[in-house]
């Protein structure tokens, strides 16, 4: 038997007992046969380490991965509640005369068409092999972890207009309305893209606010626009008339 | 750990699907971490040791050492976690205060025995093969990871369906240890 199919023999763990006695023997007196075993042995742990690193990489992503699933289901949850907490807030209103003051809930209209925009602007695939600054704030944006999507959106070096438009979304989700409503007027004047949505998002925040004259305003601003919410302004207008 | 665990076999397991991994993995994370927090370490460094549990026990099913699963694989990764959990307290010196429990190591080390926990560092020979190997084509990469790692004969390299003759397995191998001699002499 060829020595080198004893040692194939032995990486394989297919040596008989009569082979086996014969490597022991070789390794003990052949010096090249010796050399030979330990760089195939030293080979073998090298390529276990490697194994071991790429598992440890791909066990990383997954860990990642279960995390922000994690995340995401517990800020489900949080919105479901903040659901809950807007209708329980517009019951009491009711039962304290809100509506018959008004002559109109805005608390529940802003609660029936508030809807986070979605990412329409960057399409995040699992097989993506640049995870850019943008591409992690648009996967915290739809995982709904919006402090990280804040936190990445604002360390984007020359962003895209449209960034602009999701950070306002951002701060709407993490209840700030002043800074959101900053910069959605901001997009209505300096950008080109998201005007019709910046004007519904701003009517949003001013029925929230109750400041019914200016959220009427902004409404007829998405009215002068294209086709968004075109249907859904108009419904609003009628209700706050 | 529900079906998964009941049905499963050496077999599946060696045919290394993603799937059924994913699954081993997630499901028995939140057991680990439950089991590891009693020992006062971090829950990053309880989810270290989980995957390096994990891909020990993947290392010993791959290269055949594990032969047949005597306990379910959820034991078995559990098992190992405890020996890398109790191995790092140890390094760290932390043995004094935590609640350290001998009677666990003599329950698990029937698994022990059948499991190999390699935690050595490489040696420079073996940093260096490492090195260059990752250099080397996917061909000579993917033939020397299933004869070395998986410890698969040439026999059933050739079964794989990628070369037509053993003669041809054999001398594609030789070609590739010839390459990374080669490359190691110029580094």
């Amino acid at each position: 038997m060829k020595k080198e199919e004893l040692l194939n023999g032995y990486f394989s763990h297919s040596l008989t007992p009569n082979q086996e006695q014969l490597f022991e023997s070789l390794l003990a007196e052949d010096a090249e046969f010796k050399a030979q075993f330990e760089f195939e042995k030293n080979l073998k742990l090298a390529i276990k380490e490697t194994e071991s690193e790429r598992l440890k990489t791909k066990l990383k992503t997954l860990e990642t991965e279960i995390k922000t699933r994690k995340e995401s289901d517990e800020k489900t949850q949080w919105f479901n509640w903040k659901i809950a907490a807007a209708v329980l807030l517009f019951m009491s209103a009711s039962w304290f005369g809100y509506d018959a003051f008004f002559g109109v809930n805005t608390v529940e209209l802003y609660a029936t068409n508030y809807v986070t925009h979605p990412n329409t602007v960057f399409p995040i695939t699992r097989s993506d092999t640049i995870n850019s600054i943008e591409r992690q704030a648009f996967v915290a944006y739809e995982a709904q972890d919006f402090d990280m999507a804040l936190t990445n959106f604002n360390t984007i070096k020359n962003p895209e207009e449209y960034i602009l438009f999701y950070k306002a979304q951002t701060y709407l989700e993490l209840g700030d309305l002043e800074k959101a409503k900053g910069l959605l007027n901001k997009n209505t004047t300096e950008a080109s893209s998201f005007i019709g949505e910046s004007h519904w998002y701003l009517a949003l925040i001013y029925l929230k606010q109750n400041d019914i004259v200016r959220a009427k305003k902004e409404l007829k601003l998405v009215l002068r626009q294209q086709n968004y919410k075109r249907q859904e302004a108009k419904k609003l207008l009628n209700k706050l008339s | 750990m529900g079906t998964l665990d009941l049905d499963i076999t050496i077999e599946d397991l060696q045919k290394g699907s993603e799937i059924i991994y994913k699954k081993i993995y997630e499901n028995n994370r939140a057991r680990f971490i439950h089991f590891a927090r009693r020992y006062n370490l971090e829950d990053d460094d309880i989810i270290d040791v989980y995957q390096d549990a994990y891909i020990a026990f993947y290392t010993n099913v791959m290269s055949g050492k594990l032969q047949a699963l005597t306990s379910s694989v959820s034991t078995y990764i559990i098992s190992i976690g405890k020996f890398m959990i109790f191995d790092r307290i140890k390094r760290s010196n932390k043995m004094e205060i935590v609640d350290f429990d001998v009677r666990l190591l003599q329950k698990e080390s029937k698994i022990s025995e059948t499991i190999e926990m390699e935690t050595e560092a490489l040696t420079t020979q073996q940093r260096l093969l490492k090195k260059h190997f990752k250099t080397l084509g996917k061909q000579c990469q993917e033939l020397l990871t299933l004869f070395y790692y998986r410890g698969y004969t040439i026999k059933e390299i050739l079964s794989q369906g990628d070369y037509n003759t053993e003669n041809v397995v054999k001398s594609t191998k030789s070609r590739c240890m010839k390459t990374l001699r080669e490359r190691i002499k110029l580094n």
